[in-house]
């Protein structure tokens, strides 16, 4: 429960600026897939006749995180039939809170692009809400990059909480600085992506700052219940999603790739925490 | 045909309830809680694989 507040206070920033962005679109959505992920998570506990967790606050922030993962024109009724999904199929059947291998909002946000393939789109512009590409989706089909530092203060259009890489920056900072989460995981995959970028002969810093790599990094990847407890694991699990996610960028078949890195990993979490497991003499 | 959101959704819910309850039918000799949690386990995990590849397919 400290956790889940820790991580709600540190949304603080991201949230206020996607409502800031896109106004009445994005607060819609937010309380949406909020409610629809909390009422989810309440009904299959009572339908199944177990204790009633929702005062925990993980189904909010599920709801919250699958939000930021939204394009301002989703249809409301994709977000609450997907966001359900994620929390019953990849949080409830496993037992819940703290019991789940997969992120349920990345599995929500995967069913939403599986069943409502073109929920996503039109994309808006953050500053006068018509219709535009993403900085991602432009570079991935003309090789364009926006400015840096477009990208890293919020001047692009994007998903509600990718917008700007200095609030998702602020808030990851402060569960760094609260250890609510692990660094290692964040740093990783950064790092990845920089040393893949390098390689490729791009920038570097606009394939950070672009799309939902930090908000993957910091909010999604750093999840304590579908991520590796031991260092090494970890290192190992930011290193994997950072490839995912780099490979999909140059040579996968979407733009975007953190969804797809992030929950195949998720797969590997049992097997790298029995790994690395410390041994006692 | 797999470009149709309603076949993509029928034919993931069809192979979950395969893996589901094959898994548990043959692993039923075990302790049955354990069998439960381990087709739970693995019928999601198909359920991301399945996703994934179907978008791969499809675009």
């Amino acid at each position: 429960m400290k956790m889940m507040k820790g991580v709600l206070l540190a949304l603080i920033p991201v949230t206020a600026y996607s409502l800031y962005a896109f106004r009445l679109s994005a607060f819609i959505l937010i309380i949406a897939s909020i409610a629809a992920a909390v009422a989810a998570e309440g009904l299959y506990q009572k339908l199944t006749d177990k204790p009633l967790k929702i005062n925990n606050l993980s189904a909010v922030v599920t709801g919250l995180l699958f939000a930021f993962t939204l394009s301002p024109s989703t249809p409301i009724y994709a977000a609450v039939i997907s966001v359900a999904v994620g929390v019953i199929v990849a949080k409830e059947l496993f037992g819940g809170y703290a019991k789940n291998l997969f992120n349920p909002a990345l599995f929500g946000r995967l069913f939403l692009i599986f069943a409502f393939p073109a929920a996503l789109s039109p994309w808006q512009s953050r500053l006068d809400l018509t219709s535009t590409a993403t900085p991602l989706t432009n570079f991935w089909d003309t090789g364009e990059m926006v400015a840096v530092s477009e990208a890293f203060l919020g001047q692009i259009s994007g998903s509600l909480g990718e917008l700007s890489a200095l609030l998702i920056l602020l808030g990851g900072a402060y569960l760094i600085y609260k250890k609510y989460v692990r660094w290692r995981i964040p740093a990783s995959i950064i790092a990845t992506a920089f040393v893949f970028a390098l390689i490729m002969g791009h920038n570097p810093l606009f394939h950070i700052f672009t799309g939902s790599l930090m908000i993957g990094s910091f909010f999604f990847a750093t999840d304590p219940m579908t991520s590796p407890r031991y260092p090494k694991g970890q290192i190992i699990f930011g290193i994997g999603v950072g490839l995912i996610i780099m490979s999909m960028r140059f040579w996968g078949w979407l733009p975007e790739g953190v969804a797809f890195g992030i929950l195949i990993m998720n797969i590997f979490v049992p097997v790298l925490d029995n790994k690395f497991k410390p041994q006692r003499n | 045909m797999v470009a149709e959101p309603i076949f993509r959704v029928i034919s993931l819910i069809i192979g979950m309830l395969v893996i589901g309850f094959g898994w548990y039918k043959i692993n039923n000799g075990q302790e049955n809680k354990r069998a439960k949690k381990e087709a739970i386990k693995y019928s999601v995990i198909f359920a991301v694989l399945y996703m994934v590849v179907i978008l791969g397919l499809t675009g």
